[in-house]
């Protein structure tokens, strides 16, 4: 950029003198042409008329610069850093060498993990610990004699269980399962892992040692581990599946990727995914809005998990939450539609919400907007504007129908939205029940 | 409220029934804007934009390009409608003083800006004995915040250039060269072929180019400002104004060798820099009285003077 400014500032000035002299114009467009060409929103013929216009006169050049419309009044999402701030650190090239840097760490990191794993045969360890003693005591803490006995395992498969845990890679739940629940069953028994053959273990073996206690293993393995490879009892999964047939909720593919693996692997047990434009078709219209907040533990995990994805917070999972769900911004254009931003401001994209709606009133509550306008449209989003359904507040046989003009809520659960025409609605429920005062 | 004297146009039927659905959609019923003078405002609109005997098409392309919201709203303010003025103050009060704060960057300047812009919004002028409201101007070709932000601008520049001539004498001094009157240019002689050469490729750019050439250049507008006001990436107006720079040299010193300079002669002529040209001349007069030489000028801006 600095070399091209340099290059740039070769400019003869001679030129610079003509373009001065050229300023000739006379009559100027209207204010309504130049707010439209500030807004993109001329025919082409118009828009290159205006651009001779300005080429040629200061004055409305300046009015234009001026008239563009400010940042500061765009509402930020979340609790993200000012503006400015994030601009000078974090765009551009600095957030790509970044993220590059953070590549290369994990992957080094990784890459270190698995040289040291394969050395010191930590999954030995691991397989032939005792029961509490893998609760407690740390990896490095234990006795050389579990050492020895690591020897006698097949290396080469519990080192990829290791390695595939280390790094948070997903794997298939019925091989973790058998890997991790014989582990468990040869730490229980140490004498029969030490006489086990190096050879791959017989499918009777596994199935053996898929019979063992699912508690107990369980409780080792999530007890020890990160949470990708913390795979529930069977009775959890079959009740989780259940669940959540019964609650109808609303899930797309794109949801499901932003879920932590632990949900992915809850996920796999349930019935597959709705597409999202099925989904968006079969959306309640507010009345089942509750099922998708999980008020009460219906939907228990599977809820829960879910929206951590979408918040970033429970990046521990390594999933793709941290990157896809990083505090994007929001903002109302002036044509009144919903834009979000998630690259700092930088490029914007409008958002698809309603059908021409124009909207005059946005609230962000972590991941929860609310967005309405003209004759009454207001549309909530849970999961930060992934999908959206419309709100259709009534209140003693009344319908919002008014022009929204603020939206305030304090919480997920309390908010007020006013109208053009000095209506009131009120909710503490985050949307189910309203209150309409009219002043 | 007095009677606008409404247009006598014939409508066909399919402009007809988009006036009403549009009037439908912009809500001026509820503002208290009636259809036949929403269709009216329409009209003005149509005739405004529009060459004369354009096409049904033509008419309801522009239509359904406004803003008709807000063109309700306006008007329905403008036709003096308390609905209409209390739906304005409640999305606008704020917004309009935030916006005057951004462009004049100072509480109190901005606080008047607003306030005179509020004025001509009410319509506290008459001209001949009818009560001008500026909201009656807006066209909804734009949204109405983008209107009264250009129009805050357009009051404020306005101000800016009043207030430039009427700087006082002791705030002149006070301020020293910022409020100093203009300096009289010096004619300088340049050769006219190298501006006619210029003027010809400067002509011959588009004008989205000649506009982010005069931004730049001339208003001292930044790479991010520019961008904002095309619409593109500020590194894409940074590649074009680098890019321009280069083939205007080029197709000036082409300019040059057709009107009959050679090479080294056209390359001296445009890197002399008229500005430095002068100030040489005028330091080299004041240093050289004594001698009562005049040195000749190219030879002087390649000894080292000028850039």
């Amino acid at each position: 950029m600095e070399c091209s400014l340099e290059q740039m500032e070769q400019l003869p000035k001679i030129v610079a003198q003509r373009l001065q002299a050229v300023s000739r114009a006379e009559t100027h467009p209207d204010a309504n042409l130049l707010a439209a060409f500030t807004e993109k929103s001329l025919l082409p013929l118009e828009q290159t008329q205006i651009l001779e216009h300005l080429a040629e006169c200061a004055e409305c050049r300046k009015v234009v610069a001026h008239a563009q419309p400010e940042q500061v009044l765009q509402q930020v999402a979340g609790a993200a850093a000012p503006l400015p701030v994030r601009r000078s650190w974090f765009s551009g090239a600095k957030l790509r060498w970044a993220a590059l840097a953070a590549c290369v760490v994990v992957v080094g990191a990784a890459v270190i993990s698995r040289t040291r794993s394969t050395q010191n045969s930590p999954m030995a360890r691991f397989e032939s610990a005792p029961a509490v003693v893998a609760e407690t005591q740390p990896l490095a803490n234990r006795a050389p004699t579990e050492e020895r006995k690591s020897n006698t395992v097949n290396e080469s498969e519990s080192d990829d269980a290791r390695f595939k845990m280390s790094v948070g890679i997903k794997r298939d739940a019925d091989e973790v399962s058998a890997a991790q629940k014989q582990q468990a069953a040869d730490s229980l028994s140490p004498l029969r892992a030490k006489q086990r053959q190096p050879e791959r273990r017989s499918p009777e073996l596994v199935e053996k040692n898929n019979n063992a206690p699912a508690v107990t293993t369980n409780g080792i393995i999530m007890g020890r581990t990160a949470s990708p490879l913390a795979v529930p009892p069977q009775s959890t999964v079959t009740a989780q599946a259940e669940d959540a047939k019964s609650t109808k909720k609303e899930f797309s593919a794109d949801k499901a990727m932003k879920a932590p693996a632990a949900t992915n692997e809850v996920a796999q047990a349930q019935p597959p995914p709705t597409p999202p434009a099925a989904a968006a078709k079969s959306a309640p219209v507010l009345a089942d809005r509750q099922l998708q907040k999980g008020e009460s533990g219906d939907l228990g995990a599977f809820n829960y998990n879910a929206k951590d994805g979408y918040l970033g917070v429970g990046a521990s999972a390594g999933t793709l939450a941290g990157f896809r769900g990083a505090n994007p911004r929001w903002q109302l254009s002036a044509d009144g539609k919903l834009i979000r931003s998630n690259d700092a401001g930088k490029s914007w994209q409008t958002v698809p919400v309603g059908d021409k709606v124009v909207f005059r009133a946005l609230c962000v509550t972590g991941s929860e907007l609310w967005v309405g306008g003209a004759q009454g449209n207001l549309f909530y989003s849970s999961d930060a504007g992934q999908q959206w359904q419309q709100v259709k507040p009534t209140s003693a046989g009344q319908t919002l129908t008014a022009d929204i003009a603020t939206i305030e809520f304090k919480d997920s659960k309390h908010g007020k939205v006013t109208t053009a025409d000095h209506q009131t609605w009120t909710t503490n429920d985050g949307g189910h029940d309203w209150e309409i005062e009219t002043r | 409220m007095t009677q606008r004297p409404q247009p006598v146009v014939e409508i066909s039927e399919g402009i007809t029934s988009v006036t009403v659905s549009l009037y439908e959609r912009s809500g001026g019923a509820k503002l208290g804007l009636d259809q036949k003078r929403f269709c009216a405002v329409l009209e003005e609109i149509a005739a405004k934009y529009l060459p004369e005997g354009a096409s049904t098409f033509d008419r309801q392309e522009l239509y359904s390009s406004l803003k008709v919201e807000d063109l309700a709203l306006a008007h329905a303010c403008a036709e003096g409608s308390e609905r209409a003025w209390e739906a304005f103050m409640l999305r606008f009060r704020e917004k309009l003083y935030d916006i005057a704060g951004y462009i004049a960057k100072e509480s109190s300047a901005a606080r008047e800006l607003a306030d005179s812009l509020y004025a001509d919004l009410y319509g506290t002028t008459t001209r001949e004995g009818k009560r001008v409201c500026k909201l009656s101007s807006y066209t909804g070709r734009g949204s109405l915040e983008g209107w009264l932000r250009t129009v805050l601008s357009q009051e404020y520049v306005n101000r800016y250039r009043k207030q430039k001539r009427l700087v006082s004498l002791d705030e002149e001094s006070e301020e020293g060269e910022q409020f100093a009157a203009p300096e009289k240019e010096e004619t300088v002689a340049v050769d006219p072929r190298v501006e006619a050469a210029t003027d010809d490729a400067l002509t011959a750019l588009p004008a989205e180019d000649r506009f982010a050439l005069a931004s730049y250049y001339l208003d001292g507008r930044t790479l991010a400002e520019i961008a904002k006001m095309v619409g593109v990436h500020e590194s894409t107006i940074s590649r074009k104004l680098d890019k321009l720079a280069k083939f205007l040299r080029k197709q000036i010193l082409a300019g040059l060798g057709r009107r009959g300079m050679d090479r080294r002669q056209a390359q001296e002529a445009l890197d002399v820099d008229v500005r430095d040209l002068k100030i040489a001349v005028r330091t080299r007069l004041a240093q050289e009285t004594r001698v009562q030489t005049f040195p000749d000028k190219k030879a002087e801006a390649s000894t080292g003077d000028g850039v």
